[in-house]
């Protein structure tokens, strides 16, 4: 059955590629075909599967994981961003395997989000779980914060050898693993509580407490543009990197906390090589230089918590124009009563440029005008947000948040302007 | 105007604190301040009183968790409420808050959870769940929203509706009918957060209280192209 599934797989795939398709349709008829057949092909990989989820950081962590894992001179199959249906990792089985049926990897990593992790854990158990975070997404698109922890905890009770879990997230901190199985941390210090911050505190508009479940294997003790610092086994180490943002470093901890997990005797040489050439996800951090020297990065914002945290790093890494491109296609969630959940306050009468854009800049420019900061510009077209914004930051820097379809589009502009896309500036 | 002031309550910002309706509050106090009026604002959660010299009370969405926490805490403040509202204080009550507002809410299982009845309409969980982009036009003129919510929501027949739906479900998905008002106490589904996007309606809720404490017929008007912008090409987008 595996093979006649796979070979008609195979082919819808071929013929979905010839006119220029998706990768849901082969995945929808093969799981249709043979339900085992994930079950069977991933039973294949000698080191098993690890799954990333949690609400932020997801896709940055697993490219990550899967770098690092490479570095170490395993072949890793991993989904791409976007395709974390189940249906889209039998995709990447099916074009990733031979005819006959051979999966040629040694390790999996899969990044999934919550509701769909529990589906796919239910035909393959992970060997490892890796949980970033928990906060409140858009309300459209997902059920509720305590609906999310509960399928958190499914998926956590489903890894058979190790889960890697935020030590500073309180709602994943109390995340059960099955018995025997163990559990490694990840977190940042405590002098870097400024710049990270629970769902809890983003709503509760009070206290800011320091949460620590457990000593962290990696964590996270400062960070700059180009360079981390963190503490391994009592260590401390400076490394640069271009995933210095504060997004990108403490998913660095996550992913180099897995990559010990899962590789117990690991070449710390290695690792640190590797660290070296680890270049950002699409559109988190991403940073492009434009031929007027004009250095524009990109930050993906999606729900409240990402993008408060996001405006944290500002105080980090200050930035001579700040600009915010926000649209409301049904990827990036139709609803932006979620931007009055993010605290602009420390923006209030800002010297620093502000540029608005997208199919909902306007309700961007309000939002700020009601934290006391005032919008230059309001574009809704991204090609002419994106012309305002390499006007006002000519030779300069600027940093443009943007909603996923925004991101999208400003990337396109910026990849055929750009003379070389760059991470770490040394 | 200097030293007119309005306390401005907001109910359950903890609990009842999704789809960003605190903003609500944020917007009524800006355009008190941008017109010289102070603005007081105080957060009542379970336990706290209502404090007595309230002049504008809000409440937002929640979480089904949220909801069965605040309950029995919105019982004991029914009372003071029904006071207030009978003495004209204003207050704008947001889908879930709007919700136990009224009589009752029946659950989906069957449950029925009583609210404070000081509007006159009940609740039933419906199968759909109403999603997306709304346009209402109210007595403060159209009001631009977004809506989420499965409460199938059956006003009195005599009972003053807030607005009628031009696109959108609004109480039920079938008689055209949008939120409720009595005296000055109003309900909507209406997220966004709602006032941010329709100035003439937070400047309509400002002038009702501060007509009421201090017999102000008008208000200065404020620059409101931005708010405007948004109000504009929210009507344009897609539901």
């Amino acid at each position: 059955m595996r093979f006649l599934s796979l070979l008609i797989g195979k082919i819808i795939l071929g013929f979905r590629r010839l006119s220029g398709g998706g990768s849901a349709l082969p995945g929808l008829v093969v799981e249709k075909l043979n339900p085992g057949f994930l079950k069977q092909m991933l039973a294949q990989l000698p080191q098993g599967v690890i799954v990333v989820s949690g609400t932020n950081g997801k896709t940055t962590t697993t490219k990550t994981i899967a770098s690092l894992l490479e570095g170490q001179g395993l072949r890793v199959l991993t989904n791409k961003s976007g395709s974390n249906f189940v249906r889209g990792i039998v995709g990447a089985v099916l074009s990733n395997s031979t005819l006959g049926g051979k999966l040629p990897f040694d390790i999996a990593v899969f990044e999934q989000d919550e509701a769909h992790a529990v589906h796919f854990v239910h035909q393959v158990r992970p060997r490892g779980v890796v949980v970033l975070n928990i906060m409140r997404d858009q309300m459209d698109r997902f059920g509720e914060i305590d609906t999310t922890a509960k399928l958190l905890q499914e998926l956590s009770t489903s890894a058979t050898e190790f889960v890697v879990l935020n030590s500073n997230d309180e709602r994943v901190s109390k995340l059960n693993p099955s018995n025997g199985v163990k559990t490694f941390w990840f977190g940042h210090n405590k002098d870097l509580q400024h710049s990270f911050l629970t769902d809890d505190e983003l709503h509760h508009l009070g206290d800011v407490s320091f949460h620590s479940a457990g000593e962290p294997l990696f964590e996270l003790t400062d960070y700059k543009q180009g360079e981390i610092t963190l503490n391994h086994r009592g260590k401390s180490k400076t490394l640069k990197t271009a995933l210095s943002t504060s997004h990108n470093a403490i998913n660095l901890m996550a992913a180099l906390t897995t990559l010990e997990a899962a590789l117990p005797d690991l070449d710390m040489e290695k690792v640190g090589e590797s660290i070296m050439s680890l270049q950002p996800a699409f559109g988190r951090g991403e940073s492009f230089k434009l031929t007027d020297g004009t250095k524009i990065t990109l930050q993906l914002v999606k729900n409240p918590g990402g993008f408060t945290h996001s405006l944290r790093m500002l105080n980090q890494e200050p930035y001579d124009v700040i600009a915010m491109a926000i649209n409301d296609d049904y990827a990036d969630g139709r609803d932006v009563s979620w931007l009055w959940d993010v605290d602009f306050n420390h923006l209030e009468g800002t010297k620093t440029p502000l540029i608005c854009g997208g199919t909902r800049g306007f309700d961007m420019a309000v939002r700020l005008k009601y934290d006391g900061a005032p919008t230059e510009h309001v574009k809704r077209e991204i090609a002419d947000f994106v012309e305002v914004v390499n006007l006002e930051a000519k030779g300069k820097s600027a940093m443009v948040f943007c909603t996923y379809t925004a991101m999208l589009k400003i990337r396109s502009l910026y990849q055929k302007e750009s003379s070389e896309v760059y991470g770490v500036e040394v | 105007m200097s030293n007119r002031q309005l306390h401005i309550v907001h109910l359950y910002p903890k609990e009842m604190n999704i789809y960003g309706d605190t903003g609500n509050t944020l917007v009524l106090r800006r355009r008190l301040e941008w017109r010289g009026i102070d603005a007081r604002v105080t957060l009542v959660g379970i336990g706290d009183e209502i404090p007595a010299d309230a002049d504008i009370i809000m409440g937002g969405g929640g979480q089904d968790a949220g909801q069965d926490k605040i309950q029995a805490d919105l019982q004991t403040k029914a009372e003071v409420l029904k006071k207030m509202s009978d003495d004209g204080v204003v207050m704008l009550m947001v889908c879930g808050m709007y919700q136990l507002f009224g009589r009752s809410f029946t659950t989906n299982e069957g449950k029925v959870i009583k609210g404070i009845s000081l509007l006159p309409l009940e609740t039933t969980a419906g199968p759909t769940r109403f999603i997306g982009n709304t346009l209402y036009t109210s007595g403060f003129g159209n009001i631009v929203g977004y809506e989420n919510h499965s409460g199938v929501t059956k006003i009195d027949k005599d009972a003053e509706r807030f607005s009628k739906v031009l696109s959108g479900a609004g109480n039920n998905g079938e008689d055209k009918s949008e939120g409720c008002r009595v005296n000055n106490v109003f309900g909507t589904y209406s997220h966004g957060p709602v006032l941010s996007k329709n100035p003439s309606f937070a400047d309509g809720l400002l002038l009702l209280a501060l007509e009421r404490k201090y017999g102000v017929k008008e208000l200065e008007p404020l620059d409101d192209n931005l708010e405007l912008s948004a109000h504009q090409f929210a009507m344009e987008r897609p539901r």
